[in-house]
């Protein structure tokens, strides 16, 4: 199964289908001082995300990607082995998280092979553990010591909100469930945010599909394609932002210094002190606005637009309009509807001063000369977004962009008129709004450990914490999908895209056939009477094919998998 | 066998042009900006909670690895 390429014009078009993977905060609270985790930590340094994201993966279910299925499957508990003596009785996480001594010490074992004396490593901590999911396609792993929900491919920004919000009640389920595990007055909590606060930053990636032509241009053959994409991205703060205490890393001073004054109390994005280059592959320093690892999970005329740039979203507000205009954006960069003018002189520096600007009054240059604040960059690309919708031009590429258009331009109005009336709508001027009440009725100190406190809670999946939560939960926040569509992608994958047969594929094969899955196949192995299994592949390179429409039938018509098969 | 314009997915409510989403109208996020007080209360119990536990032991337990 492979779809048809549209063309508008002479230049080729997809649906921009879009997938996440989004690392999540974790940690153990009530562990003595002074505690040391294998894998990475250093002696007495107070982390322990490895376990808790360890004993969050053993709850939830899955099938496993297949590399490490015989070693997961003989583990039995969570925990951290090992680590250097820290001055303190309990040394290790493992020595006060596991009680019980008859434990598999995996990551022992796993630090040990990681340690070899050649330099060589046997796992990847990036991406430990990956299990897909066969209710709704997603998927979940560890890298570096966060646990990552994938989710699933959508077409409609709609459905990656409700799908968004599924995966945290999965994380949410798991965190319930490896808390009950651990000793009294210990437990795991799970922060859907981007920053400890501390200078260590973790990823809320978007992956969306754009054609292979369209790559080119952003990275090959016209770079004002990218700096276009780059001006959009660091004005989106203005709705994407989760919003911060303080500063963190890259305040001041050297070349890649974001120039804000170090006391600012809030900031508007929670990852903007953290990017420091325009473009680049890596991810995990010197991060790049746009990024440019060509990983397409899909056939050689298609591409995926890595996105690292954003704030992991808990409004529904601000997923939604984070998603949807960047869908139109890339429909308009893959149309080459760029105007060249809408370009920042230097787009890093202005993420961070547009950033550190909560009263949105401050201005960063344009190529042109001319000085735009993120509110005057965003009006102007609404406008140039507003041609290219009129006249037809995203439509089949993006579900309901006249609904989205109409959300972005409300937003923009509001943002100039009256902020706080967005405080349904948008994280960071909620927090912000929270934040501000909370000092002023109690006296807390701008950037204070109170202040800082409740900034990571306010993303904490515990519904009893979570300051979020406290709003949502009494509807006084906006909710742009229902409770019901949420609770749909629990159980069911989206329709419309591949992700509806990788689910119906998993659940007909299961564990025991499932040999290896990603992405873009799936490998069974059939075990019959013989010693030997028979292998069979499905590919899956098309993410706008085996869509419910179009393999329904056969899913239905057979519980046999080569029968299934077959057919596809 | 597939259809593109995928407008109306199920179960999603339909923003009416001109109408922020949500309440469904102008006027529902206006209540809401006009219920300041009342919006901002609602976090205070768990904003108490919070605050009487101990703050700076929560931040030195939430030190993360640095990640993508």
């Amino acid at each position: 199964m492979q779809a048809m390429v549209e063309k508008r014009g002479s230049i080729p078009v997809l649906p921009k289908v879009c997938g996440a993977d989004i690392e999540l905060g974790n940690f153990i609270l009530g562990l003595p001082e002074g505690i040391t985790e294998g894998i990475t930590g250093t002696a007495g340094d107070n982390r322990s995300g490895w376990s808790a994201s360890r004993a969050l993966l053993d709850e939830i279910q899955g099938v496993l990607q297949g590399e490490l299925q015989g070693e997961l499957n003989n583990v039995g508990v969570a925990g951290v082995a090992a680590g250097a003596a820290a001055g303190s009785d309990a040394t290790t996480v493992t020595d006060v998280v596991v009680p019980s001594s008859s434990w598999t010490s995996f990551w022992a074992d796993t630090w040990q092979d990681m340690a070899q004396a050649d330099g060589t490593t046997t796992i990847n901590l990036q991406d430990w553990g990956r299990k897909f999911l066969a209710t709704n396609g997603g998927c979940v792993y560890i890298d570096l010591g966060h646990l990552e929900l994938c989710i699933p491919e959508v077409i409609s920004a709609f459905d990656h909100v409700a799908c968004w919000h599924a995966m945290l009640k999965i994380a949410g389920a798991a965190r319930r469930a490896a808390s009950e595990g651990l000793a009294e007055g210990r437990e795991i909590k799970v922060l859907a945010n981007n920053s400890d606060g501390k200078g260590n930053a973790y990823g809320s990636h978007l992956n969306f599909l754009i054609t292979r032509r369209c790559y080119e241009n952003i990275f090959r053959r016209k770079l004002h394609h990218m700096l276009f994409l780059a001006s959009y991205l660091a004005s989106s703060i203005l709705f994407t932002g989760a919003g911060k205490v303080g500063v963190e890393e890259g305040a001041v001073g050297g070349p890649n210094g974001n120039g804000a004054d170090p006391n600012t109390d809030y900031q508007i994005a929670q990852r903007a002190d953290f990017f420091k280059t325009l473009t680049g592959p890596q991810t995990t320093f010197d991060r790049p606005l746009i990024n440019s690892r060509d990983e397409s999970h899909a056939r050689e005329d298609m591409a995926r637009l890595h996105v690292i740039f954003f704030d992991s979203t808990l409004a529904h507000g601000s997923s939604l309009l984070k998603v949807g205009v960047t869908q139109i954006i890339l429909a308009m960069v893959e149309q080459e509807y760029v105007d060249s003018r809408l370009v920042l002189e230097d787009p890093v520096r202005a993420l961070k001063v547009w950033s550190a600007d909560p009263d949105l009054q401050r201005t960063a240059p344009l190529a042109t000369g001319e000085r735009y604040t993120a509110l005057d960059m965003q009006r102007a690309l609404f406008d140039r977004a507003s041609q290219f919708v009129s006249r037809g031009r995203a439509d089949g590429l993006v579900p309901r962009v006249r609904e989205i258009m109409d959300l972005w331009e409300d937003t923009l109005a509001r943002l100039a008129t009256d902020v706080s009336s967005l405080a349904g709508r948008i994280d960071w001027i909620l927090k912000r709004s929270i934040l501000d009440r909370a000092a002023e009725t109690r006296g807390l100190a701008p950037g204070g450990p109170e202040l800082r406190h409740l900034d990571q809670i306010y993303h904490s999946l515990d519904p009893g914490e979570g300051l979020f939560w406290a709003y949502h939960n009494q509807g006084i926040v906006e909710r742009l999908v229902p409770e019901e569509r949420i609770d749909h992608f629990l159980r069911e994958p989206p329709e419309d895209t591949r992700a509806y047969a990788r689910a119906r594929l998993l659940r007909l094969g299961g564990r025991e056939s499932v040999d290896r899955v990603d992405w873009d196949s799936i490998r069974f192995r059939i075990q019959e009477r013989g010693y030997w299994p028979r292998y069979r592949t499905q590919e899956l390179a098309d993410p706008l094919a085996f869509t419910r429409e179009e393999t329904e039938t056969a899913f239905d018509s057979s519980s046999n998998l080569d029968d299934v098969l077959d057919t596809l | 066998m597939r259809n593109r314009r995928r407008e109306d997915l199920e179960n999603t409510r339909r923003i009416g042009s001109g109408n922020p989403p949500g309440g469904g109208s102008l006027e529902s996020l206006e209540s809401m900006r006009r219920a300041g007080e009342d919006l901002l209360s609602a976090a205070d119990k768990a904003i108490q909670r919070a605050l009487s536990g101990d703050s700076e032991a929560f931040l030195r337990a939430n030190r993360q690895e640095g990640g993508q």
